[in-house]
Order: C-alpha cells, then structure tokens, then sequence
C-alpha cells in the first residue's frame, strides 16, 4: 500500500512508512521503493567515501547498513536486516532522499530552519556548530519550527526563495538535552553513539519565504558581520549538503539558486563566541535583530 | 601525483604560525591571510565533505578508513601541495591510517622547548601550570574529547610530548622536515624557504620578506584585538610567542618533573 507524504515541495509514494503526515492524493513526484539496485557506477564523475555519482544516478552505500540507488524518479534501497525502521527512516531522511531533490530544481543546504512569523532564518554551519541548538533556542523563543539540518531551498510558484520543511526531528548531543531540560522526550539514534533524536508534531508542509541566512562558526568570538557579494556566493556554498554530489549532479542548479539566494537574501556570519551553551539566547537575539524580525 | 604537506606538531609548537606564514606566502595580499588558517586534519568539516553520513553518526571505528578515503579523495582533486595541520600522534589511528605514502608530500614537524609548551598550553586550555605539565607526561592525553557533546574536531590522540616528537621524526613511512620553533623565532624567513624548498615549491625571496613581516608576532596581536581570531578557544591566541618563558615561568618542580619524563629527547633537540 502506497504512503502518500509530501516533502520537499514534492509528492513522495513510499514503500516505507515515513512518520510524516499522510497525503490524501497526488502523481507522486519521487518513489521510494525496495530493491532494484542497479550495479555501481562503472565511471563516476565524482565519488566519495561511501558514494558515487554519474549525471543522473547517485549510488550510496553506507558500511554494513543500507544502500540507496538514488535518480530523478526516487530512491532504490536496500538494507541489511538488523537495521530497525528508525535507522532506515534515518538513513533515507539524512543519506538519501536530500541527495534527489537538486534533480528536482532544489537546492539543500546543512541548515536548520526556524519560521519568525511568516519569514525563516536559516543557520548553516558544519557538523559541530550549533545549529539545532540554535533551532531549539528559537523554538523557545517561540519561533515555529520548520527543519533541522536539511533545509530544502528553491523558488516558489512566484519565483520568491523560500524553505520547505524536512523530517520534523531535531538531532542533539548530551549537553543540549541538559541545557534545554528536554532529555525525557529523546530517544538514542544508535548504540555507541551519543547522539540524541528528539521528534517534535509535523507542521505544515508549505514553504516558507526566507528572511536571512547565518553562517554559524564553531569557533570565533561570537561577532556578526555581513557578507557580501562573491564572499557570500563562496561561503554559502561550502553549506551545500552533499556539495561534491550536487556539483556532479546539477552544478548549473547549483550555481543559480546561489546566486538568486545571495542576490535576495542577506548572508552573515555569526561567531559562537567563548561562553558555549550559556551564548545561544544572545546569538538568537543577534540574529533576530539582523533581520530585522 | 602526493600533494598532502602535514604541518604536524605537538599543540602550541608554532603549527598556527607557519600556516599563517604560508598562507602570507601564497596570498595575493600578504595582509589579508590573517583568517586564512587552511585546513586542519582534525575538522570534521573535511571529513564530511566527502560522505553523505556526518561523521557525528559513525562510531571511531567505522570513521578511521573513511577518513584515509577522504584525503585520497582530497589528493586526487589537487594540482599543487596543501598544507594540512596536525595534532595526532603519528602512532593515534588518524597517524596510522591516513598519514600514508600514498597521498603525503611529506611531513613538517615542528619541535618546541617543553618548558616552553607546558606555559603555552596551560594559558591555551585555561588549566593551572600543574595539569598541563600531567597532560604532556600522560600516555593517554587527547584534545577534543567531549563525550556528551559534539565538536567540530574529531578528538586527537597526543600521547606524551616525547612520544609525540619521537613517533613523527623517526618513523620511516614517509619524509619528514624538522623545525625547532627557536629557529623558527629566530629566522622566520629561513625557516619559511625551508619548507617551500621541501614541497618543491619555488621559493620567491620577496614575497617569503612580505608573508614574515605580516606574520609578525606584535602584527598578529594586534590583529587578534582586533578583529578576533577564529582558531581561539583561549584569549589571546596569539599571547607571547616567547622563547624562554618556561624556564622563566615553571616552578622548579615542574621543571624537573619535564626533565625526568622528557630528558633524553630535550637533549637531543638542544633544549639540555
């Protein structure tokens, strides 16, 4: 039996129920199906650790868990069988399906979202900057939440950018979970990982246009500075999630949507500053007043 | 074709200071290499370019392959050396894994008076003289190991400052450049020349003049006061630079707890 989601802007048919809220109807635009793996790309135009890519097949295979054979048309998997339906659902939601949407005019970004009224900031930054603590912070300052880690970027019907929403669930370490006192509601990703996933109510699936977008760095002394025309493009696209894949697979995409996200929205860099945890209001606030929300 | 350069070095040994020199070296504007640090080993952000799974969601022994992966990956995209800070010891699974003939240019390594270090360090990671003198003498010491917390850095295995000096200058595996940071203090320039000629780089006289005086260490400070510095976890980054403050600085104690653990080594280097 089909489960109709919608996700990305798109119309998704999975064989694997994915936890988002059901569509009633639709063409699905993307399939996500078991088996028919084709063989590995014999010559990749790109490649990674645990990747391959030609122009329009990604392959991706993850060390004794799952593989993915990843087209316009949706994801081909399959899994080993110890893997639980939450590591699938994971693996799919943060290995595969965001690797589909570029061949669908999208552009991913490594970026939590969160919706200020009817706008979004978006916080970029690589592994270890702070984005969901971030996202939790705003969410406690009441901002509504639209995505962690994954922010699906493309222009809308009146060609305004805007951010579609992703898997509503937020990934957090020990000391997140104790600084927002929230460790009762998570659950572990996988044993010997500390890791933590805490699942929050879908919203609704509509985009939302995006008011800003902040760079956040590990490091630095908590400072704000806006970014400007070829030094935005370039830093901006050091976010692209899964970069060396949408290079390969859709580089004039790429190379637009940048360009447009640059050309419409502000970019800016915000320090973590040297108090961690205890910064995160102050950065939100920073943010907030930036722009202009 | 090898273009992997490992600045490698026990931390605060000058690693920060010889890619910042380099990085006025290969700038258009000497001055403006201020933030250009370059890539360091210990990123996750390097690593997780070249994968689709976030390092953060791999076990240590899932990740240790995939990261000698990812700098052959790295390697193949290149056409000139880079230069790639090093914390790990040569014998930590990162050494062992990714610092291979293969992909390594060769290896720099930069040796520190101990004495010196143990001042360093202790402002660096805001502990007391007394810990950081048990950091360097510990088998098992590491930076960025934060169990219930995720960093941008993979922890780094340091072992002791002996073993780290000795594990980097005397294996074989690939070639490697000594530099004390004495002689680095005490001629930035010759020392800078010396690992262009090393990477096979062709040495420009005037540009190594102008990459030495905007990496002065009074220019650093000031810049660090005022624009910050992104590589700081202690403030100042950049604090004194000094030759000589541990035997100014260290109690005798631990002068003595150095010398009795790292002894044979301070000879060997000139520091005894």
């Amino acid at each position: 039996m089909a489960n109709l989601y919608c996700l990305g802007g798109k119309v998704l048919d999975s064989e694997v129920p994915l936890g988002l809220p059901p569509v009633d109807s639709g063409l699905a635009d993307v399939e996500v199906r078991e088996g028919g793996l084709g063989e590995r790309i014999h010559s990749p135009i790109a490649e990674g650790v645990n990747w391959q890519a030609s122009s329009d097949v990604v392959s991706v295979r993850l060390k004794n868990s799952c593989e993915f054979t990843i087209s316009k048309g949706g994801v081909r998997f399959s899994a080993t069988p110890d893997v639980s339906s939450h590591l699938l659902r994971y693996a799919l939601s943060n290995a595969a399906l965001p690797h589909v949407m570029p061949f669908h005019d999208r552009l991913v970004l490594h970026a939590s979202a969160a919706r200020f009224g009817g706008r979004a900031i978006l916080f970029a930054g690589h592994s270890g900057a702070g984005k969901s603590t971030t996202l939790l912070e705003c969410l406690r300052s009441g901002a509504g939440f639209i995505t962690d880690d994954v922010s699906v970027v493309g222009a809308d019907e009146r060609g305004q950018l805007v951010v579609w929403p992703w898997f509503p669930t937020l990934g957090l370490w020990p000391d997140v979970e104790s600084h927002f006192s929230i460790a009762a509601k998570t659950r572990g990703l996988r044993p010997g990982i500390a890791k933590r996933l805490l699942d929050l109510p879908s919203g609704s699936p509509e985009p939302t246009p995006i008011a800003a977008v902040f760079l956040l760095s590990a490091t630095g002394d908590g400072g704000l500075s806006r970014l400007e025309g070829a030094a935005s493009f370039a830093a901006l696209r050091l976010h692209v999630r899964g970069r060396r894949i949408a290079e390969a697979t859709a580089p004039a995409l790429l190379f637009r949507l940048l360009a447009a996200l640059i050309d419409s929205t502000p970019v800016f860099m915000l320090g973590r500053g040297s108090s961690g945890l205890g910064g995160v209001s102050e950065r939100v606030q920073q943010a907030m007043a930036a722009s202009a929300l | 074709m090898k273009n992997l350069v490992w600045i490698a070095s026990y931390p605060k040994s000058g690693n920060t200071w010889v890619r910042l020199l380099l990085g006025a070296y290969f700038a258009d504007s000497p001055e403006g290499q201020f933030h250009l640090l370059g890539r360091s080993a210990a990123l996750r952000a390097v690593f997780d370019e070249w994968s689709v799974e976030e390092s953060s969601d791999l076990l240590a022994e899932e990740i240790v392959d995939l990261r000698r992966t990812a700098f052959e990956l790295l390697n193949n995209t290149l056409r000139r050396p880079v230069y790639i800070k090093v914390h790990d010891s040569f014998s930590s699974d990162f050494g062992e894994a990714c610092v291979v003939d293969s992909v390594t240019l060769g290896v720099v390594y930069l040796v520190r008076n101990p004495l010196d270090v143990a001042v360093s360090l202790s402002h660096y990671l805001s502990v007391s003289l007394d810990r950081a003198v048990d950091i360097m003498c510990d088998e098992k010491a590491e930076l960025a190991r934060a169990p219930h917390a995720l960093l941008h850095q993979f922890p780094q295995q340091l072992g002791t400052w002996s073993t780290h000096v000795s594990g980097w200058i005397r294996q074989t595996r690939v070639k490697v450049l000594p530099i004390r940071f004495e002689d680095l203090h005490a001629n930035a320039a010759a020392a800078l020349a010396s690992i262009l000629v090393f990477a096979g780089e062709v040495v420009q006289e005037e540009r190594v003049s102008l990459a030495v005086s905007a990496t002065r260490f009074d220019t650093l400070r000031a810049l660090e006061a005022r624009e910050g510095f992104s590589d700081s976890r202690s403030s100042p980054f950049f604090r004194a630079g000094r030759v000589g403050d541990g035997v100014r600085t260290l109690p005798v104690h631990l002068r003595e707890r150095l010398i009795d653990a790292h002894g044979a080594e301070m000879i060997r280097w000139g520091y005894l």
